[in-house]
């Protein structure tokens, strides 16, 4: 490490700017808050790509898509459970009803946070052992969502800001019930039947990134952890290419 | 106890320290969760030859002391489970998740050691047969003291204090208050440490504060370290 004062000051006070954007990402995801993430946290290259298990969004376009549909998708189970629910909610309107329902809880722990020698990048690993309360066609159902958060961060316009993000899980199974055996579902809920046929964006790149945990899985190694590095060429990428 | 004073680039370095250290345990969840044992011991423990004879990593039952104990249980003996767990290859149906939060890290003012604590919600899932897995929480606290090798931050005593387990999808009330020893998967993990001793009761764990938290200190000092000497109840002329 360097006898640079100046420099250790700002290479502490990088990590921890990039510590706090990760709270802040949660925090939103916690509020209900994803129509302000991207414009609030991502970069403005054009690769930003945000990964799930199963594929990836690339490209401003995409990854706005994605949250612009959580928002929807978030209108229309305040709506359902609204109707379901009269006697508390009819009287509200959309905007007062807007976030009833889910609930996502993502606190991140055990961050490994490294920032290039050159200041321009910095790569981060979290765990988060994180929860779901979640409006399904089965109406409401909380879930254990264990996994990780892993991201390459970009110096822009003064800021750090988020380039590529994957949220992977090991564990996403149904509260009250042990994932290591078999799960079973609850009831299909016509009074929810609406979110059946609300469908997700389709993926830039659908492609099984991280399986979830079953019996037969092979053990999966965690997104691997952020090593020391000068430039980001020299280290590797939690992005994804379009081939 | 009153700090000494430091110049500027001591003070940053001091606050780096004990950043690096957390990240060190941080890493440790990673490497935990691939089942990078041996990984773990050669790359984030001690590598000197005096500090690997009095490394320990600690459970509720006593402590193995010495790398070559340590190894022995952490590794061997944990290798030799899982390869004989139902499937092909080694952890297949395994999840090791022992992430810690909370951190609380307190280096010497001597900047040669530093100890921490943090608290972990985990949970260990492994097959039971080729449909089925025994998947349980477990709550512990986690305490380490750190070493300053060349510079560099490495792992010198663990203690792992299980504060309750149970299955998942059960109600832990209805669990039986005293797990009988072979039903108790943590006492079973744990073998047969080189120095066994009670640490740290399931039953009243709030009782007797073990590992407790660190306090500001000069320099280290193995009476109060998470170290068997650490230990209230150590008795040096039993060991």
């Amino acid at each position: 490490m360097t006898d640079n004062l100046e420099l250790l000051v700002e290479r502490w006070e990088d990590q921890r700017t990039i510590k706090n954007l990760m709270g802040k990402y949660v925090n939103c995801l916690l509020l209900n808050r994803q129509g302000e993430i991207f414009d609030s946290f991502f970069s403005k290259k054009e690769d930003v790509c945000l990964t799930f298990n199963d594929g990836s969004y690339i490209g401003p376009e995409a990854v706005t898509g994605y949250f612009d549909a959580v928002v929807e998708r978030n209108k229309l189970s305040a709506k359902l459970l609204q109707q379901r629910l009269p006697e508390k909610l009819g009287s509200k309107s959309e905007e007062e009803i807007y976030g009833i329902g889910p609930f996502h809880v993502k606190p991140l722990t055990a961050p490994v946070v490294e920032v290039a020698q050159d200041g321009e990048t910095a790569k981060g690993l979290w765990f988060c052992l994180g929860c779901n309360a979640e409006v399904t066609s089965r109406g409401p159902e909380a879930s254990w969502t264990w996994g990780y958060f892993a991201g390459d961060f970009v110096y822009e316009n003064d800021d750090w800001k988020l380039w590529h993000l994957q949220y992977l899980n090991d564990v996403d199974s149904l509260c009250g019930q042990s994932w290591g055996r078999e799960v079973t579902p609850y009831a299909e809920d016509d009074a929810f039947a609406p979110l059946k046929d609300f469908e997700m964006p389709p993926y830039t790149v659908k492609e099984t990134v991280r399986e979830l945990y079953t019996v037969t899985r092979p053990l999966t190694e965690t997104p691997r952890i952020p090593e020391p590095y000068k430039t980001f060429s020299e280290t590797f990428s939690y992005g994804k290419e379009v081939l | 106890m009153k700090a000494p004073k430091y110049t500027d680039l001591q003070l940053i370095q001091r606050v780096w320290d004990v950043e690096e250290v957390k990240k060190l345990c941080a890493k440790r969840c990673y490497y935990l969760a691939n089942d990078w044992r041996e990984r773990e011991l050669e790359e984030l423990w001690v590598t000197g030859e005096e500090a690997k004879k009095t490394a320990s990593f600690g459970r509720n039952w006593g402590y193995y002391v010495g790398m070559d104990a340590i190894r022995d249980y952490y590794v061997n003996q944990h290798n030799a489970k899982v390869d004989a767990l139902p499937g092909e290859n080694h952890g297949d149906g395994c999840l090791f998740h022992h992430p810690a939060s909370t951190g609380l890290v307190h280096e010497a003012y001597d900047g040669q050691t530093a100890r921490g604590l943090w608290y972990c919600i985990s949970q260990e899932t492994l097959p039971v047969s080729g449909t089925e897995a025994d998947a349980r929480w477990y709550m512990e606290k986690l305490a380490i003291d750190f070493l300053k090798e060349d510079g560099q931050w490495k792992i010198w005593h663990v203690v792992v204090a299980t504060d309750l387990q149970s299955e998942a999808g059960q109600n832990y009330m209805e669990q039986p208050v005293d797990l009988p020893d072979e039903e108790n998967r943590a006492y079973v993990e744990f073998g047969t440490p080189n120095l066994p001793m009670r640490t740290h009761n399931e039953r009243y764990n709030w009782l007797d504060n073990y590992p407790a938290p660190p306090v500001p200190y000069m320099t280290f000092d193995e009476d109060n370290s998470y170290g068997p000497e650490g230990h209230p109840d150590y008795c040096e002329e039993e060991n």
